[in-house]
């Protein structure tokens, strides 16, 4: 009888982390939203975003309701105060042994801020918000601590600026886009310019950044005379894209599964609402 | 006193009224127009066609002889100082009328073009007792292909497939130097992202534009390109290791509807149907294909990698 309670007991915990583990993960992605949602009040507006980087949700959603143009950066999660797992379970039962794959430990976030015309329509006005927004989410529990950078020519940056470390202790880390990068000064396309500058920053890194969604055809139109030695990889990047023909906006996403940066870029949309609330959205040219 | 004078004009108006939505005659019959005028625009290359036309017929009620009394309809087309009324031939009262005015002219680019339409009901007794009113937008004398088709032109990127594309009418007319621009005919499809991705979804086109005759397509009349469509192979080789870990299944892919509209001295006008272009880029084991499904043929490459 005591044999049969241990080998019970020693089954159900073997079972027991991966059954509770699935279960969190069906809870997790049951409450992803589809975009984050802004809602304008009599003299403020809100924000709610709900995904594993909500902070990136919302400045998707602030971007396109007030045509701002936001780009966002992770910084580079690593620890399981970041990280939760994500392995599918089929995926699992195949590969016992494997890793598994993860994904970042972000949830609900809401945000509000005071909300007028002048505020949403002139630069000091979208970086205060920004600013606002973002000292929400740094008080929040969602993973990693941000700062809004003010880049010039009209756009501003989230920049990752804190994981947690193995002890669940704050770590400042150095965002990646900051770091000076030596490439020639040479007319290019800006695509063509834009997989140059992610390479010299791979290899000055050794952390992989690749290109992994690009509006080819704006791109390969464009050309631009872009270089020089120890300049900021933002500083470059910003310079090619001044160069494109739409206004783009980039995400830079960390896998810590493949221990690479994703960088993204995207046309700037501004949401459009009709009379029954349907929203669309149309490209900022 | 007043009341008297009310009276007195509503037996008028029950007399005599052939104006409005009831009463006709002199025998206090009363009628419902119903009329409706209906308006169309086509275009096919510098050609412009419009069309008006006036359909319905007139519900009479009551005792009445309405012997001698008929009606016909009128349609109204006049587009860019050309043409005018149309009229039916007189019918019973009561009769189901159909008439369609057309004109047709031929529009010169940066001209503007105005188009008057209207549509009426005629008593043979008492005149007009229906006039529609209807309003019609001037029209851009603008060159608009009515076709579109695709070739592949060559791989780009490794994976990446550009598409080079003829534009036409039937009257041969020259595009060169048109801009065509992309935009979404509906919100697109990514069957392989997931919120653990480390690039976003994609949702759509990302609206490039293209000079028709110029840039990769110099030297080719009437073509546009490339349209760059697929993957980077950084995202070919990211999904298919972690898609089906996170259970995403491979092949996967993503959807776009492209709308493509054409430059006009005042405006653009879209030239493909409502529904788009259908592009698509699905990642499989071993290769990626890449498709265009255009508005009069459709095109895959299949690229292995």
């Amino acid at each position: 009888m005591r044999f049969l309670i241990i080998a019970l007991a020693t089954i159900f915990s073997n079972v027991h982390p991966h059954a509770q583990t699935q279960k969190d993960t069906q809870a997790r992605h049951s409450r992803y939203m589809e975009r984050a949602e802004v809602r304008h009040l009599a003299d403020s507006a809100t924000v709610t975003a709900n995904d594993a980087r909500p902070l990136a949700q919302a400045a998707t959603a602030l971007s396109e309701e007030f045509a701002w143009v936001i780009d966002f950066e992770d910084p580079p999660y690593y620890s399981k105060y970041d990280l939760v797992d994500d392995t599918a379970s089929q995926w699992r039962a195949a590969h016992p042994s494997a890793k598994g794959v993860t994904v970042i430990a972000g949830d609900t976030f809401q945000t509000q801020f005071p909300e007028s015309p002048n505020a949403t329509s002139s630069l000091p006005g979208e970086e205060h918000i920004l600013d606002k927004v973002v000292s929400d989410y740094n008080a929040s529990t969602n993973p990693g601590r941000f700062s809004v950078r003010n880049e010039g020519d009209g756009r501003f940056a989230v920049v990752g600026t804190n994981v947690k470390d193995e002890n669940g202790r704050d770590q400042a880390v150095s965002p990646i886009l900051d770091t000076p990068i030596s490439i020639p000064a040479e007319t290019r396309d800006a695509n063509t310019t834009i997989e140059t500058i992610l390479h010299a920053l791979t290899v000055k890194t050794q952390t992989k950044v690749a290109p992994f969604m690009l509006p080819q055809n704006a791109l390969a139109q464009s050309q631009v005379t872009v270089g020089g030695q120890n300049i900021p990889a933002r500083v470059l990047l910003l310079q090619t894209l001044s160069a494109a023909k739409m206004k783009l906006y980039w995400r830079l996403y960390y896998d810590r599964d493949v221990k690479m940066y994703g960088f993204s870029l995207l046309p700037l949309m501004k949401a459009n609402y009709d009379a029954s609330g349907k929203r669309t959205t149309d490209f900022v040219r | 006193m007043n009341r008297s004078i009310l009276f007195l004009f509503g037996s008028l108006i029950l007399l005599l009224d052939c104006s409005g939505a009831h009463g006709q005659g002199s025998c206090g019959a009363s009628f419902q127009p119903h009329f409706s005028v209906y308006t169309s625009i086509s275009r096919e290359g510098k050609h412009i066609y419009t069309s008006v036309t006036t359909e319905g017929w007139t519900d009479i009620s009551g005792q009445c002889n309405m012997s001698g009394a008929t009606h016909k309809v009128q349609a109204y087309n006049q587009l860019g100082g050309t043409g005018g009324w149309n009229e039916s031939s007189w019918s019973c009262p009561t009769c189901n009328f159909y008439l369609t005015n057309n004109e047709t002219i031929d529009g010169e680019p940066g001209t503007t073009y105005p188009w008057f339409c209207d549509g009426s009901s005629v008593c043979s007794i008492v005149g007009t007792f229906w006039d529609d009113g209807t309003s019609c937008p001037s029209i851009l004398g603008c060159v608009v292909p009515s076709t579109e088709t695709t070739a592949v032109e060559t791989a780009v990127f490794t994976t990446e497939t550009a598409f080079n594309q003829t534009i036409g009418d039937s009257a041969g007319d020259s595009f060169d130097g048109s801009t065509v621009t992309e935009d979404n005919a509906a919100p697109g499809q990514d069957t392989c992202w997931g919120t653990w991705s480390t690039g976003p979804r994609f949702t759509g086109v990302t609206g490039g534009s293209w000079s028709v005759a110029g840039g990769q397509v110099v030297g080719q009349p009437n073509h546009w390109g490339f349209d760059d469509v697929g993957w980077t192979t950084t995202a070919v080789d990211y999904y298919r290791v972690q898609d089906p870990a996170h259970g995403v299944g491979i092949p996967c892919g993503l959807t776009g509807y492209q709308s493509m509209t054409i430059s006009c001295p005042s405006g653009s006008v879209t030239y493909t149907p409502s529904f788009g272009n259908k592009l698509t880029a699905t990642i499989e084991q071993t290769d990626v294909i890449n498709c265009r499904y255009d508005m009069n043929n459709s095109v895959c490459q299949t690229i292995s990698y």
